[in-house]
């Protein structure tokens, strides 16, 4: 028999290195006069050659890891993650701080610095050869830590004003102000959509479960509107509201209308709404009848038996709906902002109207990010808050 | 826990002409039967013949139709739900061990609902463990996932008797363990209710179960009492075909599952290893055992083709050193003698000392037999 664990080469990481090494051939930032500027490209090798030669060894050694014979799969894990983690700060910095050089060098003033191909795809691997490695990884620090330290790398270079010229820190600079105010109003218009969607869905999960003859109208209703696209949904919230808050000017002065934030958190939270009504039916579904035959058995009482029973073994199951909704929704928000709800998506299709990338980069790299805090904050809260044996002991 | 007031306590278990009806079906029909205090009573017989129904009307997870039930001569109507159960322990087929729960927690759930401090019901978890043979070190914190499923089934039967209850009702407790785990966790139930005491009603379909546990057993049949007795009684004297049917051909052989080794063997011939053996001192014997200083057996000498008198060494056969224990059953012994070119076998106590022998007599001795 073959021994899967100790499989002779990680095909993943192995590409992942493949791929990063591609990109360092390529371009890594355009250096621009302004910011419709054509600029010029500059390559690693062109940035520095210590610097080129670390990102390739760093590579390098990725790669290594991934075709070491003989190592046990689990092993790979770490040195793979802190290898890339190194060359993400690398390349951050390394763009940050030559760019800088590059415009101080040409007398660019109000010059910036656009990531290129080669940064995209170089990031590209960084992302291959880590989330193989953390999906791979049974510890819950490797699972929980690793992506939050790849967001505090990103934090810590942007404080201490490393990446400042890169187009779209400049792009964030020039409108501080809304992007603090677009920002609030993602989580706060996510947030909101998806809190509703709790207080609904669970409860609406749990009436399917029971009541036998309302599981299948319940789940044609919410799987259907999944299937509808998100701007067309967001379209179709907007003419019964606006009739709606046409009729009842209390309800206009209230804020409800057709268009901004109502429709927006309306149809948000009919889509964040699948995930968990069907996880707390699920969880209900695959609770072992025994358990509950037990607890009766010994005295519970009705009260007792769901809040130290049913409650307790379910969480589990109701927690991952609600983290995948959660990141769900957070993406979904982008597209609300066509329909005059706020949040980042404004960034993203103002950079469309305005044929400027910088600024389509600088909406979207919040929201990553935000929706990456989320998922990994709500993994781990689950894997805390719920008992049983954790991860790799068992 | 075990304080004196806990082992004062009496407890009878009676149903009195108690019908259970669903609808137009009839789940039990006008049974009546009594658990005395401190035994087992094994309630067996067809599936839907009842025996789940009548035992589940103890503890009110489900009400009779007519007829009482009663513990201690109070209708258990009378009683709370909750209040009830909590007094009675209960061990299921499927176990249902909560599975966010340590061992522990499982073990102190009663306890808990019933008020006990955490130090007390953590005491408690650790004097059951050690009850039920798996080390409270290694068990305590485990989970219910990180179980076998012998031992989550003896987590099942200690959690069942965490606060003390009188009353223990086992619903085919054993039913889903192995054959070779379920005649174990047998034997440890009835080396733990030999030390409790428990009034314990025991649903079963397995009759060899039935047989090794019971102190009484009633056979029901489609919602109706058809026999009660003692098992040697119900195997010995069916009381009409179906019994003699559902008990099966070798109801005989069964029956001497009930008899123990210690209880019916006699004297066995020894002589001492280094020691000479005179045949002519052992005229009515057909094999004397040789054993050591310490009275320890190591093996028979058969009489059939030796010298008269020889080194009690060299004429012992070690080939013929099969034994049976002071516990075991007479149909134990019985296999043994199959086993073995002899027509008897040798007991030993626990330490291996030879305390005497079982042959065909004491066997057939224990079978009622009209012409011997």
């Amino acid at each position: 028999m073959i021994d899967r664990d100790r499989s002779v080469v990680d095909k993943v990481i192995l590409s992942g290195a493949l791929v990063g090494g591609a990109g360092l051939l390529l371009p890594v930032f355009i250096v621009k006069e302004h910011r419709l500027d054509a600029g010029f490209p500059v390559s690693f090798a062109g940035m520095s050659l210590p610097l080129f030669f670390s990102a390739l060894a760093l590579l390098i050694a990725i790669a290594v890891v991934g075709v070491l014979p003989g190592l046990r799969r689990r092993s790979r894990n770490l040195p793979a993650v802190l290898a890339a983690l190194g060359l993400f700060a690398l390349l951050w910095a390394g763009t940050g701080i030559s760019g800088a050089a590059e415009l101080a060098e040409y007398g660019f003033e109000r010059g910036r610095v656009s990531p290129s191909s080669g940064f995209w795809i170089v990031l590209l691997a960084i992302l291959i050869v880590v989330t193989h490695s953390v999906k791979q990884s049974t510890s819950v620090w490797l699972r929980g830590c690793v992506p939050l330290a790849f967001v505090a790398t990103l934090v810590v270079l942007f404080v201490g004003g490393v990446i400042d010229d890169l187009a779209f820190v400049r792009e964030y600079y020039t409108r501080e102000d809304r992007f603090v105010r677009e920002l609030t109003a993602h989580i706060g218009i996510a947030a909101g959509a998806v809190a509703a969607a709790v207080a609904v869905g669970v409860p609406t999960g749990i009436v399917a479960y029971r009541i036998r003859s309302l599981e299948r109208p319940l789940f044609a209703v919410v799987n259907g509107v999944q299937t509808i696209p998100s701007l067309a949904l967001f379209g179709l919230m907007i003419a019964p509201l606006a009739l709606i808050s046409q009729r009842f000017p209390v309800l206009r002065e209230l804020g409800i209308r057709g268009v901004g934030n109502t429709p927006a958190l309306l149809a948000l939270f009919l889509y964040a709404l699948l995930p968990i009504v069907r996880n707390t039916y699920t969880s209900l579904a695959v609770m072992d009848p025994a358990v509950i035959h037990a607890g009766t058995g010994m005295g519970m009482t009705r009260r007792q038996l769901m809040w130290q029973v049913e409650v307790p073994i379910s969480l589990p199951i109701i927690l991952a709906g609600v983290r995948v909704s959660i990141v769900q929704t957070i993406g979904n928000t982008t597209v609300a902002a066509l329909i005059g709800a706020g949040g980042l998506g404004n960034f993203v299709f103002q950079g469309l109207g305005q044929a400027a990338p910088d600024l389509i980069v600088m909406g979207v790299i919040p929201i990553v990010i935000l929706a990456l805090l989320a998922d990994r904050i709500f993994q781990l809260i689950s894997e805390w808050a719920v008992p049983g044996p954790k991860r790799g002991t068992a | 826990m075990g304080g004196t007031g806990a082992e004062a306590r009496y407890s009878v278990i009676e149903f009195e002409n108690v019908s259970k009806h669903y609808g137009s079906t009839v789940a039990l029909d006008d049974v009546s039967f009594t658990v005395p205090d401190g035994t087992v009573s094994v309630l067996i017989g067809p599936s839907g013949c009842g025996k789940s129904t009548s035992l589940k009307l103890v503890n009110r997870l489900l009400e009779p139709t007519d007829g009482y039930v009663r513990v201690d001569g109070t209708p258990v109507r009378e009683f709370p739900p909750q209040i009830l159960r909590r007094g009675i322990g209960y061990v299921i087929q499927s176990v249902g061990l909560l599975p966010h729960m340590t061992v522990e927690e499982n073990i102190g759930l009663v306890p808990k609902l019933l008020g006990r401090h955490k130090r007390d019901r953590s005491r408690r978890a650790g004097e059951l463990l050690d009850l039920i043979g798996l080390s409270p070190d290694e068990y305590r914190n485990k989970y219910p996932i990180q179980l076998s499923g012998g031992e989550a089934q003896r987590v099942g039967v200690a959690r069942a008797l965490a606060a003390d209850p009188p009353i223990l009702l086992m619903d085919e407790p054993f039913g889903a363990v192995d054959p070779l785990n379920r005649e174990t966790l047998q034997q440890e139930f009835i080396s733990i209710q030999r030390k409790l005491r428990k009034t314990v009603i025991f649903v079963t379909h397995d009759l060899d179960e039935a047989v090794r546990v019971a102190d009484r057993i009633v056979l029901m049949r489609d919602g109706k009492v058809v026999q009660t007795g003692a098992p040697e009684e119900i195997l010995g004297a069916p009381a009409n075909d179906f019994v003699r049917e559902f008990v099966g051909s070798d109801r005989a052989l069964k029956r001497l599952a009930r008899f123990i080794v210690g209880d019916f063997m006699i004297d066995a011939p020894s002589v001492d290893r280094g020691a000479r053996l005179d045949w002519n001192e052992y005229r009515d014997f057909e094999v004397v055992y040789v054993t050591d200083d310490h009275r320890r057996l190591l093996g028979a000498a058969p009489r059939n083709g030796r010298a008269e008198v020889s080194s009690a060494g060299d004429a012992m056969d070690d080939a013929l050193v099969g034994a049976v224990s002071l516990g075991s059953t007479l149909r134990d012994a019985l296999a043994e003698i199959l086993n073995t070119e002899l027509a008897e076998t040798p007991v030993v106590d626990e330490h291996g000392h030879l305390v005497g022998r079982i042959t065909m007599t004491e066997i057939y001795s224990a079978t009622p037999r009209r012409i011997v």
